[in-house]
């Protein structure tokens, strides 16, 4: 089997597990989160950077980050990649560089993401209900019957790019190749201004465009704050935010570090003698050197 | 034993996440400015009751300071990316949440969610 032929296997059976149906999916951040129960985080990166995902095979424990966006469609194509190598336990040591090559396991969790955000036989459902080029309700739409605002709609509906819209289309066969070729060259954005869903897409813009904590880590911070072992600023770097803002959200919300039970003095004996100032036995030492002294064997030391 | 040159590179870096410059790291930690500046440099080795401190005010673990974590050395990962990018950046915030997890899991702080 082909990388593509195992994204789509294994986007099939992710959606049939979850009980997902066709529908588009909403928030992927909580479905990742909920499904694979890994944290991930959405932060500030340098623009080339898209999405990570560590593993720490001692303690298997999974992290994802995608970087925050203008562009939130392709925030979500990178989120259902980043599931995709979970999924196929893609991991490899760190590199210095090369993150850009397009290895097997980077086509196959292309193919991952595209099946899973957008289904074949999610778009022909979509289609369906609509009457395309003369087709009736609940037939196979044509052929080249699927214009441009059957394209805008299911951009819209599924929240993914013009260009995976347009290959799954071809691939179910209800666009040209060349159609598919036309198609692919258009935006989010301009299909959003031609078709009246900008208020919409900028909607979209803010919230891909918003930074996002783990939210496991950072609620085990919160606790780890405070039973006194890690600081507030350690909480505040999870969250991108001043010290000072994540303490006066605190105070508001009555999370205070737990009381530091001071560490008691030691119970006095009965015998009140401190044992630092106990010299009892050295002053026995004393009397047995003395008494070796007396004894005959002068040692040069002073005697009384 | 832990390279200096090294060690001043994670104590920088640790300042730049945190984002604070080093002044406002002097005024926190009670570490002078002078001193922040030359153990950044790498011309002086951070003393460990500084390091306990940077690691608070910073909120980092220690360990990521000292370099003495076994955490990071043992990651695997994978990445989406173009324009051959390094990953430098996500990289390194993906390791510090491993590795606050591994340490609050020491502390027997167990998650919640």
């Amino acid at each position: 089997m082909n990388a593509e032929n195992q994204g789509r296997a294994r986007a099939e059976a992710f959606r049939k597990e979850h009980k997902l149906g066709h529908v588009p999916l909403p928030d992927l951040v909580s479905l990742i989160e909920l499904t694979q129960h890994v944290d991930v985080a959405v932060l500030d990166a340098e623009p080339a950077e898209h999405g990570m995902t560590v593993r720490d095979p001692a303690r298997d424990v999974v992290m994802v980050a995608v970087a925050t966006t203008r562009k939130p469609v392709r925030q979500r194509s990178t989120l259902a990649h980043e599931l995709g190598h979970v999924l196929f336990g893609d991991f490899a040591p760190p590199k210095t560089g090369g993150w850009d090559s397009r290895s097997p396991e980077e086509i196959r969790a292309d193919a991952f993401a595209r099946h899973l955000l957008v289904p074949v036989a999610g778009i022909e459902a979509v289609l369906a209900d609509r009457v395309v080029g003369g087709s009736r309700e609940g037939e196979r739409p044509d052929r080249e019957k699927v214009a441009l605002p059957e394209l805008s709609m299911i951009v819209q509906r599924f929240k993914a790019s013009p260009v995976l819209v347009a290959i799954q289309l071809h691939e179910g066969g209800l666009i040209s190749a060349a159609r598919k070729k036309e198609w692919m060259a258009l935006s989010t954005p301009t299909l959003a201004s031609r078709f009246g869903w900008t208020d919409l897409y900028q909607g979209w813009q803010q919230e891909s465009d918003t930074r996002r904590a783990p939210q496991r880590l950072l609620s085990r911070a919160i606790q780890g704050y405070v039973a006194n072992v890690v600081s507030l600023a350690a909480v505040a770097r999870l969250r991108g935010l001043p010290v000072e803002q994540v303490a006066t959200e605190f105070e508001l919300a009555g999370i205070v570090p737990d009381p530091i039970e001071p560490v008691t003095a030691p119970i006095k004996p009965a015998d009140s003698r401190r044992p630092d100032t106990d010299f009892s036995d050295l002053d026995a030492l004393d009397e047995l050197t003395d008494r070796r002294g007396v004894a005959g064997h002068d040692s040069g030391t002073h005697r009384e | 034993m832990v390279h200096e040159g090294e060690q001043s590179r994670r104590i920088a870096e640790a300042r730049e996440a945190a984002k604070l410059s080093q002044r406002q790291l002097a005024t926190r930690s009670g570490i002078a400015q002078a001193t922040l500046s030359r153990i950044e440099q790498g011309t002086r080795a951070a003393k460990m009751n500084e390091i306990v401190i940077l690691a608070d005010v910073l909120g980092c673990t220690i360990s990521e300071l000292t370099g003495l974590s076994s955490v990071q050395e043992r990651l695997q990962c994978v990445a989406r990316a173009t324009d051959d990018a390094d990953m430098k950046t996500m990289y390194s915030e993906l390791s510090h949440y491993l590795e606050l997890d591994a340490y609050l899991e020491d502390q027997g702080i167990s998650p919640q969610i």
